[in-house]
């Protein structure tokens, strides 16, 4: 029963939020937020298999490419989908500052594993799944940074704002009306809304509480809903079971406070760490929590040393990580090709991840993969962090927060990435790569503006002077 | 490129070759499909397909390019013109990296030369490897297999064949073999060490190491030296002072159950080349590191100027 009035409360909302922003980018992100993963078809030797999302995505994409073209190649035409239900998005955007080092990485990542299929090292059919996977998280990206024009950013927010909103009552819902069957107590971990592990929703709830806490604290939107949802947020993300990503919001906020010298801000948070117990329900949290705790407060490895002994999942990836290292010590340039670690990493008997993106990408791509992903990172935070800065090109205070939104939400990804491959799931990438494409939209609009300043008004001619009375004729 | 993916795909069941015909005829489509595109702009259709083909230019069509002057002044004036604003973020970059393309050449060649320096001046080592097994002996399995019953551990507890922490076979036996007391001795037979030096555990680290293979009752073995007879004379005594000991001291335990008999699998190989330094990896690593470094560099310099 619970079930059906989540679903039907999603619905209506869903409805009455796109009925206020009728855009095809506010139902991706409601879509991408709120819809379960309902697998489709296998794919041969491959634990992740094409679900309906993929469907969706692929079919919004191609729409959304179809009108792109058709409006470039017609400018002067009247766009084809007037009259839909949900207006066409905006497509006249300045060019990407991120393609130069997408391409780079794609272009990377797809001939290593050409040359990985060539050499056996990686599945054909698992190397065409992994880079079409690429591409469309790509595509996405291109997707939102042409879809939300700079004057949509309010509504985006408020999207964002809402998707968040129905996962944590969603959450909330679930936890309360939770009847445990006899037996084992279910773990916590075992209910994140339509989410498929606790890294996935993890990930996404962290990255949208940066979204809202970088709005909150640059002054782009303090509104009451926005709290509600970064105070939601933030404590369903320490309830998530993903300890990458608490530890990379905790993260940010730090970054956060020392940047701006928030001292006093500082201290609210200890207060805040200190409380952790009484709001914090999971046990591996809290574990986490103390550990962090007892490292900051002594200092000692010891405590780092012990954490990872104990822990069987530190133990697995541990172990699988060193089977990624070995493998990537037998072809150090290239390595084996993207999906090539299914091969041998296991957890459970189970093919699996090594979950820890870096190693991941060493053992796929090798180094030239691993460099061309630093690069991209370091592009990304580099032209954000431009832009964040007020600039007399630079753009009102809610532009500004989402770029500095989109800086945290690139280091908050880089650090969680280390133990959890944040980059490959579908769902964190579409909050990721909508959050980047908001803050380099602004990016690049301040680069446009800086190289192509609007022109200097004609000057105006001067008065005509007045007719000279006509001289009589000389006789 | 996923014209190219999917083309190799379908060439991969004619195997290498398939593969790199497929790249290949992906790649003239997708050549010839963006030159159409890109001409569709200025032509039309017969035009493209005439200039497709290598046939030039219909007749009658307007000439664009511009002669090259026969004034040498003037053509040497053209390569000093200003070079127009880049009409994109990636234009702009690709400049950049243009206009710094030997310090960037300069640092890459410097960090993958640093490394193959690195690489030269260490000392090579050989690895001579062996495999081992730590099974039950056969009259314990066959009594198992009627019984059932469940196996006491040396511990004096429940003996788990799935626990890393408590099983008494591999797990138990790898830590043993490259115990330095152990080492140390078996350098000793080996003529390696005289009778006065030992090892310590750093020292005995670095020249055997053993692990346990998951899902298996293996325990691999792998002795480093410098030269290939030192590594195989070294490896084959560990393992005559491994298989002493595993007699020695199954044959103080009480409970047959938990008796682990150590068996060589595969006999300690004679290694052909060294497997360090890993030249391979050193060079990549230094490529890696290079790029990144002149990557930075590069926009350094970029930032530092604007």
């Amino acid at each position: 029963m619970s079930h059906l009035l989540i679903t039907a409360a999603c619905v209506a909302v869903s409805a009455w939020q796109l009925w206020r922003v009728p855009r095809v980018w506010a139902f991706l992100v409601l879509f991408i937020a709120l819809m379960p993963k309902v697998p489709l078809a296998a794919v041969l030797g491959n634990t992740t298999p094409i679900r309906i999302d993929d469907v969706v995505l692929a079919i919004v994409l191609i729409w959304w490419a179809r009108t792109l073209f058709r409006v470039r190649l017609k400018a002067d035409a009247t766009s084809p989908a007037d009259g839909v239900g949900l207006k066409p998005d905006a497509t006249d955007s300045p060019p990407s500052p991120a393609t130069f080092f997408l391409l780079l990485y794609w272009g990377i990542a797809i001939a290593c594993t050409l040359i990985g299929m060539a050499a056996l090292t990686t599945e054909p059919l698992t190397g065409v799944l992994h880079a079409g996977r690429l591409v469309q998280y790509g595509l996405l990206y291109y997707f939102f940074y042409s879809a939300i024009a700079p004057d949509e950013f309010g509504r985006l927010v408020e999207v964002a704002r809402t998707a968040v909103l129905l996962l944590c009552a969603i959450w909330i819902v679930q936890h309360w009306t939770h009847a445990p069957a006899a037996g084992p107590p279910t773990p916590w971990a075992t209910l994140y809304p339509t989410f498929s592990a606790s890294y996935d929703f993890g990930g996404y709830m962290m990255l949208a509480t940066i979204l809202l806490y970088a709005l909150w604290s640059a002054g782009g939107s303090r509104s009451l809903l926005t709290t509600l949802a970064l105070v939601t947020g933030a404590i369903v993300t320490a309830n998530s079971e993903s300890r990458a990503s608490l530890l990379g919001l905790a993260l940010i906020v730090a970054i956060d406070l020392v940047w701006h010298a928030r001292w006093r801000s500082l201290l609210a948070m200890g207060v805040a760490a200190v409380a952790a117990p009484y709001v914090i329900a999971s046990n591996k949290m809290l574990t986490l929590v103390h550990g962090v705790t007892s490292f900051a407060t002594t200092l000692n490895g010891n405590v780092i040393r012990q954490a990872i002994a104990t822990d069987p999942s530190l133990a697995l990836r541990a172990k699988n990580w060193r089977l990624a290292f070995e493998h990537w010590l037998a072809r150090p340039l290239l390595g084996d090709g993207l999906g090539g670690y299914l091969a041998y990493v296991r957890q459970y008997d189970l093919p699996a991840s090594p979950d820890g993106w870096y190693v991941r990408v060493l053992a796929d791509t090798g180094v030239a993969g691993f460099v061309a992903f630093a690069v991209l990172m370091t592009a990304l935070l580099w032209m954000l962090v431009r832009a964040a800065r007020p600039t007399p090109h630079s753009a009102g205070p809610l532009p500004r927060a989402l770029v500095y939104g989109a800086a945290l939400a690139v280091v908050a990804m880089s650090a969680s990435a280390v133990l959890v491959d944040v980059f490959v799931s579908y769902k964190i990438m579409g909050m990721f790569w909508m959050v980047i494409a908001a803050g380099t939209r602004v990016s690049a609009d301040a680069w446009q503006a800086a190289c192509h300043p609007p022109a200097r008004p004609a000057p105006v001619p001067p008065p005509a002077l007045p007719a000279l009375p006509t001289s009589p004729a000389l006789s | 490129m996923l014209l190219a993916l999917g083309a190799a795909y379908v060439g991969a069941g004619y195997g290498l070759v398939g593969v790199a015909a497929g790249v290949s005829i992906a790649c003239v489509a997708e050549f010839i499909a963006i030159n159409a595109y890109a001409f569709s702009y200025f032509a039309d259709a017969v035009t493209i397909a005439s200039r497709l083909a290598g046939r030039g230019r219909r007749p009658g069509a307007a000439a664009s390019r511009p002669r090259q002057s026969s004034n040498p002044v003037a053509r040497r004036a053209r390569g000093f013109m200003i070079a127009p604003v880049p009409t994109s973020p990636a234009a702009w970059y690709l400049r950049i990296l243009w206009n710094a393309r030997l310090p960037f050449l300069i640092i890459v060649a410097a960090c993958v030369g640093g490394a193959a320096v690195i690489t030269a001046l260490q000392t090579p080592l050989y690895a001579s490897r062996t495999l081992m097994s730590v099974r039950p002996p056969p009259d314990v399995v066959a009594e198992f297999l009627r019984t059932h019953r469940p196996k006491i551990g040396a511990d004096g507890r429940l003996y788990d064949e799935n626990d890393p922490l408590r099983q008494s076979g591999p797990g138990r036996w790898a830590p043993r073999l490259t115990a330095p007391g152990l080492v140390t001795l078996a350098a000793r037979d080996a003529g390696l060490l005289s009778a006065g030096q030992s090892l310590d555990d750093t020292q005995a680290a670095a020249w055997v190491t053993a692990e346990a293979v998951d899902g298996a009752d293996l325990v691999r073995l792998t002795v480093w030296q410098p030269s290939p007879a030192a590594a195989q004379k070294l490896a084959e005594a560990i393992v005559a002072r491994g298989l002493e000991a595993n007699r020695r001291d199954e044959a103080e335990l009480i409970a047959p159950e938990v008796h682990r008999r150590l068996v060589v699998v595969d006999l300690p190989t004679l290694p052909a080349s060294p497997s360090f330094p890993r030249r391979d990896v050193n060079l990549a690593a230094g490529f890696g590191i290079g790029v990144l470094l002149a990557a930075a560099f590069v926009a350094a310099r970029q930032a530092i100027k604007s």
